[in-house]
């Protein structure tokens, strides 16, 4: 048979496959003499083969494109502003205290990339789609059943995007490309195992396999595992039955016995640990969530069966069907899972948002993530949108114009207890002149959670602003030795040489007022931020700085406290004689001048008639009609908020059991 | 190319670097200054034992070449800005130094043009230095803690290794802090350092001997605190404590840790006995320290009385924190009855210097004694005017070592076994993170300037952000396994007994 002859067949094969059914019948009507038991079964050619394993490619990168850049952007930007990498030895040398240690360090190397998502993304993307093809290679599954191999790396896009606020708690060093690293450097190791087809070789390659445990740890054993698996599946040879269980019995001793025999060398890990050294944990206090440990599972079992997926070259008929079916199914499986467990939570992503440009100084983004919120703000919204009306001077005339009601963060998944010290605390204390307090929880948060981009800003900042030029410069020269936070440090740097030029930087303008403008007492905020903060503020009174001064009115005003009101209020008139009194220092006055008339007399008082009196009588009417008319008061609330959300006397009525955390 | 020539290669690249000795710059601008040097190595004395004193010059220069000239030869050292001394060849120097000096000349690339500063001495002392230290590495704490370990560190090397790691048994909710490691004579047969929260107790080795006990008795505040082992007997007297911590506002201080109680107690660890030394009333004793024939204790002891029914002894504590000042005081012991007499107060610094003095330590002669000194508290750690001062107990005249003092903060003193070196937990580089230095103590009584313990690499302290505290010196290694530790810390702990005096 000539070479030609034997091209024409395939070619008609590949026709009818990539077409499908339709096609076999055009083929049946192109050759009509031909009878049904000469009908040939649907085949997977090699070049459908190959479309569908390129298929199964561009599934992974476009739904990772999709979930990871269109919708997680500011989360993974948070997610590096929360990790650390210096090229300093130190750094790795913390990296090897556990085994996986190389991971951690090239993981937390890579996590910085994430500065700019798309970057980060697609080097992420790039390296599941290595990952999909060692994995390939390493078990020779046939590229017919590529689909099936792109499951473990949907189990890295579900770790990735379902995380949550566990982002925050995350205490794996490199989390994020910990998994994607791992399985990639696993499935390396297991195509080299594959390589040797001798029964000493393959031995030889699984020691060497174990000794990259130090490394590579739970990935390393893994890699054994799984290799065991491909001699176990292996067929081919005519090996005994000793030798056939030689290289997988090895394999399993030495999963047993290699991280026994580290554990001597870290001083570190408990022995129970060592087994696991590299798989993540998610666990705080009490509380043990097992959800975002779920990929990491399956991601573990998954490759036990690549090597029993069938070898057929040319799937053919059923099999050929089941290749359809399974590739369908793995691509609707991981459309719906990815999907579900696409953490969307409105106000996660807002916080992440708002944070970001607070920390920028941003402050119209900060306010217009509040404007176009969906629902109820979280508390920290709220500071935050506190912090960026302080800072564009807009708290009298705009602080209850926003949502100012208290959502919790929200869990979809677990139990985890959220508290604002441990996501935002540090940036809001700084914006209130507390750089004492943003110091302690940068330091708490990095004793729990390791060291971070975001906490030696803060730490920098906060040492700038308190003339600490020395643990500046610190902080400073570890920040200098990063990619992305070199320029920012080396923007400062002058300032520790010379303090007087943090004056040219107005970005400190209004923290150097508040903290120098306030008294130093020995207290404690027991891990509740915004309580402190407004029983600080609220009975803090300050004439040397307008700035604190109307922070003090504001939070007297958000403490509904009509005694800690009027002092402010009048210090507020006397430091801006001549100006306009904001509408919702106007409101409270009026409103608390009606509820406690016998305190304050306002009957001279210059208030604007139509938008304070004359809505204070219609809220007041409206409000009184309502509830006569046997409305409960949470429902009259509801009603009102639309035409008086607004005002101070909404907020004074109706917004009610606000819980902080 | 052929694998083993690559090898060849690469390993006599290897060999060149591991020698460099780079070339003096012949054409040098003198500069009448020293070079500004990180650690300060200028002018120092140090041990004649102790490792390579690397380090790095902060003049922005691209390289460097510093010329050690030391008796009988000289040598030269530079990689870019630092200056790393290879070990072999620093045993041969300070061999050759041992009772003369080494003096250093650096040079500096500086904008493509070089400069020569001012050269300066290291004096090498006859005297050699214990050969460990260990140490505590947390993050200048606050309330939380989660990686905490007691290291120990080879001074005749770079060598460090942990002692014990809490991790090695903590989970989530079994955290535990460890902290207060106490050697007994300089040994490491006789040890111990406190457990608290998860596996909580004290890990004692006596005499080799693993334990862990729980001090905590019906009739003591707490279990045992800060430790001081009897130089002759089986002996461990603690202070007990209950402590509090609050955050200053503003304040360069940043912490407080106020002691609203606190007493002292005797630990017998043969029989695994508890006994009172001293719980007076509105007296907050602490911190016991033996002299070293072991028949005086000395202690601080500040008075407090409570005046304000109405709040917690924590709030009012709070309010008042800095009319808390301690004085000194010593006691004398009979080792054989346990028995302690004739209390008196030895350095009024509360009333006649309106000051606070804390952790003493007595030299191994038993002829001074340093300690730490603040404005008010305990916690001179966090107190950035706390300075050490030496007492001579012959003369009871006391003296502030400038040598070894920072504008920052200074505590915990100690002396190493042949009373030739002091160690000092100090803040001198940036107010907020301690490091051990080490200052030569001569045999007229004086404190030579204090150095930083090197590292191998100069910039180490730059960016290690942990803390090192309680540097003690230790004559041996610690033998018992970070791992052995850890199985006897999921021990339950052996409850101590309770004597009355």
């Amino acid at each position: 048979m000539t070479k030609n002859s034997n091209r024409k067949p395939m070619a008609t094969q590949a026709k009818n496959t990539v077409s499908g059914g339709k096609v076999s019948q055009q083929t049946t009507k192109q050759a009509p003499k031909r009878t049904s038991k000469e009908k040939k079964p649907v085949t997977i050619t090699k070049g459908a083969a190959i479309v569908l394993a390129l298929l199964a490619t561009l599934f992974v990168v476009v739904l990772g494109a999709f979930h990871l850049i269109a919708r997680n952007s500011d989360m993974l930007f948070m997610a590096q502003s929360k990790d650390f990498f210096t090229t300093n030895r130190q750094w790795l040398d913390d990296c090897m205290m556990q085994p996986g240690g190389l991971i951690a360090w090239t993981s937390s190397f890579l996590t910085q990339f994430f500065y700019h998502p798309a970057l980060g993304a697609s080097i992420m993307m790039g390296i599941w789609g290595g990952s999909l093809w060692l994995s390939k290679w390493a078990f020779r599954v046939r590229t017919a059943w590529m689909a099936i191999l792109t499951l473990p790396v949907i189990c890295l896009l579900v770790s990735t995007i379902d995380i949550g606020y566990w982002l925050y708690y995350v205490k794996q060093t490199g989390y994020w490309f910990y998994g994607t690293l791992g399985y990639f450097v696993a499935m390396l190791l297991v195509l080299f195992f594959s390589f040797f087809k001798k029964r000493m070789d393959k031995v030889i390659v699984t020691v060497l396999i174990a000794i990259t445990y130090p490394f590579l740890g739970w990935y390393s054993l893994l890699a054994l595992i799984y290799t065991a698996t491909i001699s176990i599946a292996d067929k081919s040879g005519s090996e005994t039955l000793v030798g056939k269980i030689a290289q997988p019995l090895i394999a399993l001793l030495l999963v047993a016995a290699i991280p026994y025999g580290c554990y001597f060398l870290y001083p570190e890990v408990r022995l129970e640990d060592m087994w696991t050294a590299g798989f993540p944990y998610f666990t705080n206090d009490d509380i043990i969530s097992v959800y975002p440990e779920v990929p990491f599972i399956v991601l573990a079992i998954l490759p036990l069966g690549f090597a029993f997926i069938p070898k057929e070259k040319e799937p053919k008929g059923l099999a050929a069907w089941g290749v359809y079916a399974v590739t369908i199914a793995v691509f609707v499986f991981s459309y719906i899972w990815t999907e579900k467990r696409d953490f969307q939570n409105y106000n996660y992503h807002a916080e992440m948002r708002m944070y970001r440009a607070a920390d920028e100084q941003d402050w119209e983004k900060v306010l217009d993530e509040m404007s176009s919120l969906p629902g109820d703000a979280s508390r920290q919204m709220v500071l935050m949108k506190n912090i960026a009306l302080l800072n564009t001077g807009e708290m009298g005339t705009k602080m209850f114009k926003y949502n100012n009601m208290g959502a919790n963060p929200a869990n979809d998944f677990d139990t985890l207890h959220v508290h604002m010290v441990q996501t935002a605390a540090p940036l809001i204390y700084y914006y209130h002149g507390k750089t004492n307090f943003t110091v302690r929880w940068c330091i708490e948060n990095s004793v729990e959670f390791g060291n971070d981009y975001d906490n030696l800003k803060m730490m920098a900042r906060c040492a700038l602003v308190g003339g600490e030029m020395d643990v500046a410069k610190k902080y400073l020269d570890i920040l200098k030795t990063t990619i992305y936070y070199k320029d920012w440090a080396e923007d400062l740097w002058p300032i520790t040489e010379n303090p007087e030029l943090i004056k040219e930087h107005h970005e400190f303008d209004n923290v150097r007022e508040l903290r120098d403008h306030m008294g130093t007492v020995l207290d404690g905020d027991n891990g509740l931020c915004e309580m402190y903060l407004l029983n600080y503020f609220s009975n803090t009174m300050n004439k040397d700085s307008k700035l604190l001064q109307e922070l003090t009115l504001n939070y007297a005003l958000v403490q509904k406290d009509i005694q800690l009101f009027w002092p402010r209020f009048f210090l507020y008139a006397q430091l801006h004689k001549d100006q306009e009194m904001p509408i919702h220092y106007q409101e409270a006055a009026y409103l608390y001048g009606n509820l406690e008339p016998q305190n304050v007399n306002i009957s001279g008082m210059p208030f604007d008639q139509k938008n304070v009196i004359e809505r204070y009588q219609n809220f007041q009417q409206l409000s009184q009609s309502l509830l006569a008319s046997g409305m409960k008061t949470p429902d009259v609330g509801e009603a009102m908020k639309s035409s008086y959300g607004d005002t101070f006397y909404w907020f004074y009525f109706f917004c009610r059991d606000i819980h902080s955390y | 190319m052929k694998l083993h020539k690559i090898f060849t290669i690469m390993a006599v690249a290897c060999l060149i670097a591991s020698c460099n000795h780079p070339s003096i710059p012949t054409n040098a601008k003198q500069e009448s200054r020293l070079p500004n040097i990180y650690p300060d190595y200028t002018e120092v004395t140090i041990p004649c034992n102790i490792c390579p004193l690397n380090f790095v010059v902060r003049e922005g220069a691209t390289d460097v070449v510093a010329k050690l000239t030391y008796p009988g030869g000289e040598m030269t050292y530079g990689n870019e800005q630092k200056v790393l001394i290879d070990e072999e060849e620093w045993k041969e120097i300070l061999k050759a130094s041992k009772g003369e000096s080494i003096q250093v000349e650096v040079y500096a690339n500086v904008n493509g043009s070089w400069k020569a500063f001012k050269p300066f001495n290291i004096y090498v002392a006859e005297d050699t230095i214990d050969h460990y230290i260990s140490y505590r590495v947390i993050q200048p704490s606050y309330v939380a803690y989660e990686k905490l370990s007691i290291n120990q560190r080879d001074l005749t090397s770079f060598n460090e290794r942990e002692i014990y790691n809490n991790m090695s048994v903590s989970t989530e909710s079994t955290g535990q802090c460890i902290n207060c490691h106490s050697y007994k004579n300089f040994k490491t047969d006789n040890m111990l350092f406190h457990m608290r929260q998860g596996y909580g107790g004290t890990m004692i080795v006596s005499n080799g001997e693993l334990k862990k006990i729980d001090l905590k008795t019906d009739e003591t505040i707490s279990a045992g605190v800060y430790p001081a082992w009897h130089p002759t007997h089986n002996y461990i007297a603690f202070s007990t404590n209950k402590t509090g911590q609050s955050f200053h506002t503003k304040h360069i201080n940043k912490i407080e840790v106020q002691d609203t109680e606190s007493d002292l107690i005797l630990y017998d660890v043969d029989k695994n006995e508890v006994s009172i030394i001293s719980e007076l009333d509105d007296e907050l004793e602490v911190f016991p320290t033996w002299s070293p024939d072991g028949k005086k204790l000395y202690f601080c002891s500040a008075h407090f009385e409570y005046q304000n029914d109405s709040i917690a002894p924590e709030t009012e504590m709070i309010q008042r924190y800095k009319e808390v000042k301690y004085d000194l005081y010593s006691a004398d012991f009979d080792p054989e009855t346990k028995q302690f007499s004739n209390m008196e107060k030895i350095f009024d610094a509360a009333d006649s210097l309106g000051q606070s003095v804390t952790l003493p330590r007595v030299s191994p002669d038993g002829r001074y004694m340093l300690f730490a000194k603040a404005e008010f508290g305990c916690f001179h750690v966090w107190h950035n005017d706390a300075d050490i001062f030496l007492m001579d107990l012959k003369t009871k005249k006391t003296e502030e070592l400038k040598a070894v003092n920072s504008p920052r903060s200074e505590s915990y003193p100690t002396w190493s076994s042949n009373g030739r070196w002091i160690m000092v937990d100090s803040r001198r580089d940036d107010g907020n993170y301690t490091r051990p230095v080490i200052a030569y103590f001569d045999k007229s009584g004086k404190a030579h300037k204090a150095f930083a313990v090197p590292q191998q690499d100069p910039n180490f302290y730059t960016f290690f952000l942990r803390s090192f505290n309680r540097p003690e010196f230790m004559i041996e290694p610690v033998t018992v396994t970070p791992q052995e530790f850890a199985k006897k810390a999921k021990e339950d702990a052996v409850k101590a007994k309770f004597a009355k005096n």
